[in-house]
């Protein structure tokens, strides 16, 4: 599969701080990929430099196989940042028509309007609109150009429950047409829900990356939580096969490890009367948590 | 529809939507041209009369609320806004962005000129003494000269806040101590002194030479004046313009 687009190498430095250090990523072609991290992480410095508006100190950045941040590359890629407003006066219908005039083969009206969901508000104006509507607006203005490759930087932000649904919708579809999607978020359950690579992010560095199965897999603990009517000291459970961390709330016990096959089958042979027993799989904010969290000593390549 | 074309239509439903430009810019200068023809002296003692000498300051004043007034604002609003961050990713130019927005303020700008020249000619029957060619020659030089001090301001402010300050300081500064309004000749010599610093001085010191006819010899001190500073503004503004 071709990449989309290559991070080789990437340093930014502002001063003293490093913000990106000797990145190497790459996400593939008509797949949708989240860039996750905590606040300071270095995501929107790199998207920034994946757009083209920030030169990197050192390395290099390739979309859609060519250096960032050219004019003909702005044809074919579609950016959602942060923070942007519309000019007060606007109806919504004159900024999507606006942006569509930037490009050579736009998407048309209609579509845009149906993605954004504010065909009802199409003359209304743009300053109006609650923040939700400004965001699927925003949304529909990074989509203009018909791009080829889509970048999001926190893009459901501000956006109710079915708007973040229909959101998720629409990526899918542009998925589905062959088109590549890069997005940060916050809202990590989504990300895991729709993303079919992500790469996890902190200090500046990627601290992991792979499928949202295979991160989870790989990073974080499962939990079998039970009662236990004879319970021994809590130091005891610590030396039972695999478990790593232990936390006891009365009668119920929930032990974190990373096997949990070996650690039931001593369970159900004590004589600590285990019952209702619960096993969880690890949800991507516990690998998230776990990654960012002390990264330096789970890196996983 | 091709993208300026885009570009010249939405910016010019945002600025002529504006209240602030036709007060400012257009009927601020046609009211005070109608003031001047009634009140000032048409009797011209020694060469030309004091309302002659008045048509090529109320032009100004067009040239100084939408240069100096509504360009700076408008590029820190859309700075503010993360307009000029949002083109950065499509294929137009933040520039062509810019170059849209100061050509609809030019046409503002000529609005006014057109106004109050139709009631300079029609109501008082005046007349240019000098070349028109000369006139608009020198009428574009101050043009540019007055739109790269609002284009600085507007590309070094941090913010709405110091884009309005400092918009108002260069405007009523000028409005009030070039001789746009209040006559250059009838200050007292140490007012005028201060005046002398004034770009737009300069400029109307110009343009009242090539509407009165007179010799083009004065004309270089306030010509090099108005390109040093045209220069350093424009130069100033590429240098720190800031897109966020």
């Amino acid at each position: 599969m071709k990449k989309a687009i290559e991070c080789i190498n990437l340093v930014k430095k502002f001063g003293d701080y490093c913000a990106v250090d000797h990145m190497n990523l790459s996400f593939e072609k008509g797949q949708i990929s989240a860039l996750l991290g905590p606040n300071g992480a270095g995501k929107t410095t790199t998207i920034s430099m994946i757009l083209g508006l920030i030169t990197p100190t050192s390395g290099e950045v390739k979309v859609l196989g060519v250096p960032s941040g050219t004019k003909e590359l702005r044809q074919r890629v579609g950016a959602l940042m942060q923070d942007v407003k519309a000019a007060d006066g606007l109806t919504v219908k004159e900024v999507l028509q606006l942006f569509r005039s930037y490009y050579r083969n736009p998407m048309s009206l209609e579509r845009l309007l149906d993605i954004s969901g504010l065909h009802a508000d199409q003359k209304r104006r743009a300053s109006s609109l609650s923040g939700g509507q400004r965001r699927r607006l925003a949304f529909a203005q990074s989509l203009a150009g018909n791009p080829e490759l889509l970048l999001l930087d926190e893009p459901t932000v501000g956006m109710d429950i079915e708007a973040r649904g229909r959101f998720w919708d629409t990526i899918q579809a542009l998925a589905n047409d062959g088109r590549t999607v890069l997005l940060t978020t916050h809202h990590l359950e989504e990300a895991d829900a729709v993303a079919d690579h992500i790469a996890v992010i902190a200090s500046g560095q990627v601290v992991a990356e792979g499928t949202p199965e295979r991160l989870k897999a790989q990073t974080t603990l499962r939990t079998v939580s039970f009662r236990a009517a004879n319970a021994p000291a809590q130091q005891e459970w610590l030396t039972l096969p695999g478990v790593e961390k232990v936390e006891c709330n009365g009668e119920r016990i929930r032990l974190y490890a990373q096997e949990t096959d070996e650690l039931l089958f001593t369970l159900m042979q004590s004589e600590w009367g285990i019952s209702d027993i619960d096993i969880q799989s690890a949800s991507l904010e516990d690998t998230f948590l776990t990654l960012t969290g002390t990264h330096k000593s789970t890196t996983i390549r | 529809m091709s993208t300026m074309f885009a570009l010249l239509k939405i910016e010019g439903k945002l600025v002529w939507k504006g209240i602030d430009i036709l007060i400012f810019g257009i009927c601020f200068p046609i009211i005070l041209a109608v003031l001047f023809g009634y009140l000032l002296s048409k009797e011209a003692s020694s060469g030309s009369s004091n309302f002659e000498l008045s048509y090529a300051a109320v032009i100004t004043i067009g040239v100084l609320a939408t240069g100096v007034m509504g360009l700076p604002l408008t590029i820190a609003d859309y700075r503010h806004r993360g307009i000029l961050k949002r083109f950065q990713v499509t294929p137009v130019s933040p520039l062509q962005l810019l170059f849209a927005q100061g050509l609809i303020q030019l046409s503002s700008a000529l609005v006014s000129f057109v106004g109050v020249t139709l009631v300079y000619y029609l109501f008082f029957d005046y007349r240019l003494a000098g070349s028109w060619f000369m006139f608009l020659s020198v009428y574009a030089f101050v043009i540019v000269a007055m739109y790269s001090i609002g284009i600085f301001i507007g590309s070094v402010v941090p913010d709405q806040k110091a884009a309005n300050m400092w918009s108002s300081v260069a405007y009523f500064t000028m409005l009030l101590f070039s001789g746009a309004t209040i006559p250059y000749e009838v200050m007292p010599r140490f007012v005028q002194l201060i005046m002398d610093i004034l770009p737009l001085s300069h400029g109307i010191h110009l343009l009242k030479m090539v509407t009165t006819g007179e010799a083009m010899a004065g004309m270089a001190v306030p010509m090099l004046i108005l390109g040093i500073c045209t220069v350093i503004s424009l130069v100033g503004a590429f240098k720190f313009f800031k897109w966020k």
